[in-house]
């Protein structure tokens, strides 16, 4: 719900309209504006209308009044004046949170307490419950995997916040949390991650993303060896866009012909040490390497069809990642890290390839194998299978709606 | 002084008005013998006013004998000032003195006058007497100190005062300053300078107040600190050195005048000088905070400094408006006007009421209870009342925040709240505790109010990675004698055993307290006299246990968050802490400080079934024998004998242990060695043989080989003996001829566990053929008592597992464990040919076997009862059963059970003996075997006689235990069975809803009669009643009558003749004598 370049928001929106055109549920759908990004709202309050459209509407919060490590707001009129105002207005039958942040936890409960008989549905797309450093599970000083939180292990990752305050964290999170009647989780390893971490089991499942159905554009020419690789998605530190131009510099110096476009964004919004970084390597791997830049949506078609393969180098677990579900759309097979939910929806040697995560020399091997293996490309994407559908993926989101209202209905029989 | 009259007449010489109402005089009058007697009276116009005189006798230097001078003050009416004075006369009684001149007028003069004469007139020691005179006056005469009277007794004082001399601010032998005064309050003041001397601690202090009060300043209330830029200047050297001081005043009489403070110094050696303040009085209460705790920095370590200086300031400034104040109290959404609990939370940080907000409001426990919080904002901006509204719309729990101003400290805060909470329970917690989960409340409730003793409760209370914070507090004596307040199990996992059970404590944590409204009242709230970081909680919990005890509940459990940001207390700070409270709470600790951590329990509990700490960890020995009545010997049989008894003072292995243990030595006259027996009275419980090694007896009897092995000893359990016992110790010859020995009485302490049982036992105590079996399967029916099908199985857990109990807590068992004698396989019951040594070395284990595992055994058994009845429960779908239920025989059983539960019930079956006789007989003939004692009786009289032993053990348990246990007839129950059943439901404690008892018997009704068919023995429950009269032979009849009547009648049954109660005899069995035994 926020509105910034992103696979996840991508996919709200494309699930808020799925619903709304099939007619059971009316969908309006709430983004959160604000500072870092387009300003909405007007004097008096917080709302405001996209584009005119009576089911799009923006809520504004400043960013100065949010605490990061709690994610709350100090002044609780936010939830208690307006997104109270804003829920007795509508009325909705049930809330489906996509994203908290910038708005805080506590804007659960407030949804609880207004509408005590609505069923609130929450979508983790990531950690963040979970994880202070951007909800990645990565430690922060190495970019290390971080395989299960604690108030002292996140003490060590940001040292400026006491032991006591991740305990508070936590215990604040799951007081909110224990008012959500679903969790949804598009993969299993994240699914598991969030139960061992203290949500029921009954109360959380596993479903994929669904996207909408994209004509794929005919494949490329075969060239001979299919040595196009893309890469697609924002720059984070997590991304593992330095893994892949390393690895790239290293195919260079062998002479390995392979060519990497990276359609990129945010570059400018990271801090000055990756900046730094990848535009040196940018400039060593310039023979191979385009670097280029942001892309909207509606050319991602056009983008996939000019190459092969699409890499995932993520060092984090993700949770889609939404690039894979793009990517076997239009049928390009994917390398990606081996580690999770990557590995949930790319089989090795099935549908696409692994390579050992932050490891160059082993994504090199993998690109020049993928590259060099005659009949690998087209075996590879025989192999890949329709990736879940929104249409498909809509009936289990009503599905759990509709389970929802009717046990609400049940107890209030009772 | 200049007479300006005749020298021989009373007369005052001079008066002046030193204010509005105060007339003071100088005087000269022929000397009275009770100048307090005589009182003055004054003419003004046409008033006359008599009233009381003030005296002071003055040595007049120029006085003759004649004549004595004296200093009087008068209170008048203020009105008066203007007024022309005329006459002025003492009066005492009917004696009158007329004091010239006529008029007064005359002699009215500026004080600064008198003060000139008296000055010219009177040595020093005289006018030293009338400064402290004229700087008391006010008090004296109960009028104000007004500043103008201040001004003039300030300027008395001058004319009046010897003054020294005064110093240079140059290198020399001595040198002083006063440099500044700040006021506390019109009593107490605090003078700052420095001093330069050889030997500076040791300079006496003399402060003057400005009005001439006089105070030499004991030790402790002068504190030193350096003063380098002065040392430097005075050129300290090794002879000499500059400190500054720091002294408290606390005068006699207050001080208002705001500039003439004088500080006099007085060396060892006899210098003296002085020095006046030349800045004005300040009045800085912080600044004056900040000075002491500076200088408790400087010198942490000295203790007169804090009696004399630190408490007293910090008394005084506590008293006068130092301190938080509620400005305002806003109240959040509906607060509870009449609860019963308040809870009151002295909140540091306003962001974190956040976090124990969420966890309050969804504690049921927390509606109706008032919740206050106590904050002071940090800036002046903060927006508390906001943020208090927009917590309040969030959670939606009701709440009232005291928003306070001024400096607040935790106790501060605590007492504020407590001020305006309504509730009669307290609860008092700081902002940095979080409830894990709820239902902390009720558990605290629950031990507090569950018994009268209990006064104060704290919870456990975790650090955020559920290591322990606090499991009760501790004192423990240091070395130098102050006390060291400890924490046990501190840092260490929840789950260690000794932090899992309530227990009584000497203090809990201020972080978090429930206590009785009107007990923190009584006992005066929390002290606000410590600085930060001071042991408040444990101060008042010490003054609270003069009246309560102090408890700790780990069942209610809390998270303690350290302060963030940490408190910072330095040194200087914490030692005043540490002496204020040895000052204040050291005498209290050393008269109660326990030797052992485990206190009794609190003296009623109904119903918390938990007993604190490790085993049952009551004090005293288990086992006390009490006296030894020296036997009467039969020297027919025995020659000579003695017993001992072991003193609870012994340090041997069975010392303080339930083991019982006799000796002695027995010489038979004849032959053989004698066996002795040990018998209750009713029968013989152990019996052993006389040839123990005695070469001490053998000295003693050297013509008597036999004497050298006469010994013996019982090393034996007590648990098996009721709580007050009589023992006869009996030796039989070979030739089988007896002897009494003696007699022991002892006492036993009864036996507890740590166990907390889930279910509580029901017993139907019987002698059996009296309709068990039936009252077993029908009290099963019940949902809240679980019972295993009495027709099919016999469940006789209760038996089975007192008597493994019994049978290990024979030391003969259970020291085979460490000093075995392996010889078959039941070596572990205890049979052993050698005798268990009494004398050993190591003490320690022995005791450990005799007491604590035995306590933990019998926990042990209890879980046993739970594990199988709650298993069977859960097999029958049961859901909450309270009560299992068993058949038990009179005697040690239900009276080992009734011991470890207190709140079991037992039920004393009883039938109609005669028919019992009958019933047996059927039995014994329908299954072909002779049951009930009928097989080891050879006649009917032999076993009517056994008959009736057990059915005096049945009367003994009824008797003995009439508060648990109560008396059933059979025939009642087949008779009026609802009425009787809903009877024993009530007494069980369990639901007697309409009709339950119906339900019961009809449930029991429609049961297949197969199984029950075999139990019986008679065509029908109706004809089973009053079979006797049928199936008794008369001559039976007649042997039942004797055996039985009178026990008959104590059950409430007809006697076997006419309907005549005999008179009932006295019994025979010691056990029944116990009531006798004081």
């Amino acid at each position: 719900m926020t509105i910034r370049p992103g696979g996840a928001e991508a996919y709200a929106g494309e699930l808020s309209q799925a619903v709304q055109d099939a007619g059971e549920f009316e969908s309006i759908f709430v983004s959160r504006s604000g500072p870092p990004f387009s300003h909405a709202g007007h004097e008096g309050t917080r709302l405001a209308l996209a584009d005119r459209d009576p089911d799009l509407y923006y809520f504004q919060t400043e960013l100065d009044e949010f605490d990061r490590v709690f994610w709350a707001m100090a002044d609780k009129r936010v939830y208690t004046q307006d997104w109270r105002a804003f829920l007795e207005a509508v009325r909705p039958d049930i809330i489906h949170f996509q994203h908290t942040l910038f708005l805080g936890y506590d804007i659960i409960r407030e949804t609880r307490r207004t509408l005590p008989d609505a069923p609130i549905v929450y979508t983790l797309h990531e950690f963040l419950p979970i994880c202070s450093h951007g909800g990645q599970m990565v430690r922060t000083e190495t970019y290390e995997l971080c395989e299960a939180a604690s108030p002292r292990r996140c003490h060590d990752c940001f040292p400026q916040f006491s032991v006591q305050t991740f305990f508070l964290r936590k215990r604040f999170i799951k007081s909110t949390f224990d008012l959500v009647d679903m969790f949804i989780a598009p993969s299993e390893s994240e699914r598991d991650r969030y139960v061992e971490w203290g949500i029921p089991s009954e109360k959380i499942r596993c479903e994929n993303y669904g996207r909408l159905p994209v004509e794929p554009l005919p494949d490329p020419p075969d060239a001979g060896r299919r040595r196009r690789i893309g890469f697609f998605g924002r720059i984070t530190h997590t991304k593992g866009v330095d893994v892949l131009l390393e690895a790239m510099k290293i195919l260079e110096s062998e002479d390995a012909d392979v060519r990497l476009t990276l359609w990129a964004a945010n570059l400018d919004m990271q801090s000055s040490s990756l900046q730094q970084r990848l535009s040196r390597l940018l400039e060593e791997t310039a023979g191979s390497v385009r670097f280029a830049g942001r892309y909207e949506q509606s050319e991602l078609p056009g983008l996939m069809s000019s190459v092969d393969w699409v890499v995932v180098p993520s060092i984090w677990w993700e949770t889609g990642p939404l690039v894979i579900h793009e990517a076997m759309m239009h049928r390009r097979p994917v390398i990606c890290s081996d580690i999770g939910s990557m590995v949930e929806r790319i089989q090795d040697g099935v549908n696409g390839l692994h390579f050992r995560v932050r490891d160059p020399d082993s994504l090199a091997e993998t690109i020049r194998r993928a590259v060099d293996s005659p009949g690998l490309w087209d075996q590879l994407r025989g192999q890949i299978t329709n990736p879940h559908s929104m249409q498909d993926h809509l009936q289990v989101i009503t599905g759990i709606y509709r389970q929802l209202l009717d046990s609400r209905e049940r107890l209030a029989v009772l | 002084m200049t007479a300006t009259g005749p020298a021989d007449v009373d007369r005052v010489e001079f008066a002046s008005w030193l204010a509005p109402g105060l007339l003071m005089m100088l005087a000269r009058v022929e000397p009275l013998a009770n100048p307090g007697g005589w009182r003055l009276l004054v003419e003004w116009g046409e008033d006359t006013l008599e009233r009381q005189i003030r005296w002071l006798p003055c040595a007049d230097v120029g006085a003759g004998p004649a004549r004595q001078a004296w200093m009087l003050t008068v209170s008048l009416p203020p009105r008066l000032a203007g007024a022309p004075l005329s006459s002025a006369v003492l009066r005492a009684g009917d004696a009158r003195r007329e004091l010239a001149p006529a008029s007064l007028q005359g002699v009215l003069c500026e004080p600064a006058a008198i003060g000139a004469e008296c000055r010219a007139h009177f040595d020093a020691s005289t006018r030293l007497r009338m400064q402290d005179f004229l700087a008391s006056t006010a008090v004296w005469h109960d009028i104000e100190l007004t500043p103008d009277l201040a001004a003039t007794l300030a300027a008395l004082r001058d004319a009046l005062r010897e003054r020294l001399p005064t110093t240079k601010l140059e290198p020399g032998p001595f040198a002083a300053r006063l440099e500044e005064v700040t006021v506390i309050d019109e009593l107490g003041f605090w003078l700052t300078g420095w001093i330069h001397d050889a030997a500076p601690r040791h300079v006496r202090f003399t402060a003057v107040s400005p009005e001439g009060s006089r105070r030499e300043l004991p030790t402790g209330a002068v504190s030193f600190h350096p003063r380098p830029a002065y040392a430097k200047t005075l050129k300290d050297d090794a002879s000499f050195s500059t400190l500054g001081y720091h002294a408290y005043v606390e005068l006699d009489h207050p001080s208002r005048h705001p500039e003439g403070w004088v500080m006099e110094f007085r060396t060892t050696g006899g210098r003296a000088i002085e020095h006046a303040a030349f800045r004005a009085i300040r009045r800085n209460s912080d600044r004056l905070r900040g000075l002491m705790i500076d200088q408790l920095g400087a010198e942490p370590g000295d203790e007169a400094v804090h009696e004399h200086q630190m408490l007293p300031v910090m008394t005084r400034l506590r008293r006068h408006t130092h301190g938080a104040r509620i400005d305002r109290v806003v109240d959040l959404g509906n607060v509870p006007r009449a609860p019963e609990l308040s809870i009151v939370v002295a909140a540091r940080r306003v962001d974190r009421i956040d976090h124990q907000l969420l966890s309050f409001a969804s504690d049921p426990d927390l509606e109706d209870t008032e919740l206050i919080y106590v904050a002071a904002p940090k800036d002046p901006d903060e927006d508390m009342v906001g943020l208090a509204e927009g917590l309040y719309d969030l959670h939606g729990l009701p709440f009232r925040l005291a928003i306070a101003s001024g400096p607040l400290g935790r106790s501060r805060a605590f007492n504020l709240g407590a001020s305006l909470a309504r509730g009669s329970l307290l609860v008092l917690m700081g902002g940095e505790v979080f409830p894990s989960a709820p239902g902390w409340i009720a558990k605290l409730r629950e031990l507090l109010e569950g018994s009268a003793s209990v006064g104060a409760v704290g919870p456990r209370l975790l650090f955020e990675d559920d290591s322990i914070a606090h499991a009760g507090v501790a004192y423990v004596r240091r070395s130098t004698g102050r006390w060291r307040r400890s924490l046990p199990f501190a840092g260490l996992a929840r789950t260690m055993p000794g932090a899992g059970s309530p227990r009584r404590v000497q203090a809990v944590s201020a972080a978090c307290m429930m206590v009785s409204r009107e007990l923190f009242d009584r006992c005066g709230h929390f002290s606000e006299l410590y600085l930060d970081g001071g042991d408040e909680g444990g101060d008042l919990c010490l003054r609270l246990a003069d009246a309560a005890e102090v408890w700790y509940v780990p069942d209610a459990e809390l998270h303690l968050l350290d302060e963030d940001p940490p408190r910072e207390t330095s040194r200087g700070e914490a030692r005043f802490n540490e002496w204020l409270f040895d000052h204040r709470c050291g005498d209290r600790l050393a008269a109660t400080a326990p030797d052992e951590p485990n206190t009794p329990m609190p003296a009623r509990m109904p119903r918390l079934s938990a007993i604190p700490g490790f085993g049952s960890g009551r004090s005293g020995a288990p086992v006390e024998s009490l006296e030894m009545q020296p036997p009467q010997l039969d020297r027919g049989v025995v020659l000579d004998a003695s017993l001992e008894l072991r003193s609870a003072h012994d340090d041997g292995a069975y010392t303080n242990t339930y083991t019982l243990a006799i000796a002695g030595w027995a010489i038979a006259s004849e032959g053989g060695p004698l066996t002795i027996e040990v018998s209750d009275g009713a029968e013989v419980r152990w019996r052993t043989k006389a040839d123990m090694r005695r070469p001490d007896i053998g000295a003693k009897f050297p013509d008597r080989p036999a004497a050298a092995q006469s010994g013996f000893q019982f090393l034996v359990s007590s648990l098996s003996l009721p709580t007050e016992f009589q023992l006869e110790i009996v030796g039989v010859s070979a030739s089988g001829a007896r002897a009494s020995l003696g007699h022991v009485r002892g006492r036993r302490r009864t036996l507890g566990s740590a166990y907390r049982p889930r279910l509580q036992p029901l017993l139907i105590t019987t002698l059996g053929r009296s309709g068990s079996a039936w009252l077993a399967a029908l009290l099963s029916l019940h949902p809240e008592i679980v019972g295993l099908s009495p027709f099919r199985f016999e469940a006789k857990l209760t038996t089975y597992w007192m008597d493994v109990l019994h049978t290990l807590a024979e030391p003969a068992s259970y020291m085979q464990t460490i000093l075995p004698e392996i010889s078959d396989r039941d070596w572990w019951i205890g049979s052993r040919q050698s005798p268990l040594p009494v004398r050993l070395q190591d003490t320690g284990m022995p005791r450990w076997l005799g007491r604590e595992n035995i306590e933990i055994l019998a926990g042990f058994c209890q879980s046993r009862f739970d594990g199988f009845y709650q298993e069977l429960a859960a097999a029958q779908k049961r859901v909450d059963p309270l009560r299992f239920v068993e058949k038990c025989e009179p005697g040690p059983v239900p009276r080992a059970i009734g011991e470890l539960y207190p709140e079991c019930r037992e039920i004393v079956l009883v039938r109609d003996l005669r028919d019992m006789v009958c019933s047996i007989d059927g039995y014994n003939a329908k299954r072909g075997f002779k049951l009930w004692g009928r097989d080891k009786a050879g006649t009917d009289a032999e076993w009517f006689d056994h008959l009736r032993r057990e059915a005096s053990k049945l009367l003994d348990c009824w008797r003995l235990r009439s508060e648990t246990a109560q008396l059933v007839r059979y025939e009642d129950l087949i008779s009026e069975p609802e009425q009787t059943l809903t009877a024993v439901l009530s007494h069980a404690g369990v639901s007697t809803d309409a009709g339950i008892a119906r339900r019961m018997l009809e449930e029991d009704a429609s049961q297949p009669p197969k199984d029950k068919r075999f139990h019986q023995t008679s065509d029908s429950t109706e004809a089973s009643v009053g079979r006797w009269k049928r199936d008794l032979s008369p001559d039976r009849v007649a042997a039942c009558s004797e055996a039985f009547d009178d026990i008959l009648v104590e059950f409430g049954y007809e006697s076997t003749a006419t309907g005549d109660a005999p008179t009932v005899p006295a019994f025979k069995g010691f056990a029944a004598n116990e009531a006798s035994i004081s």
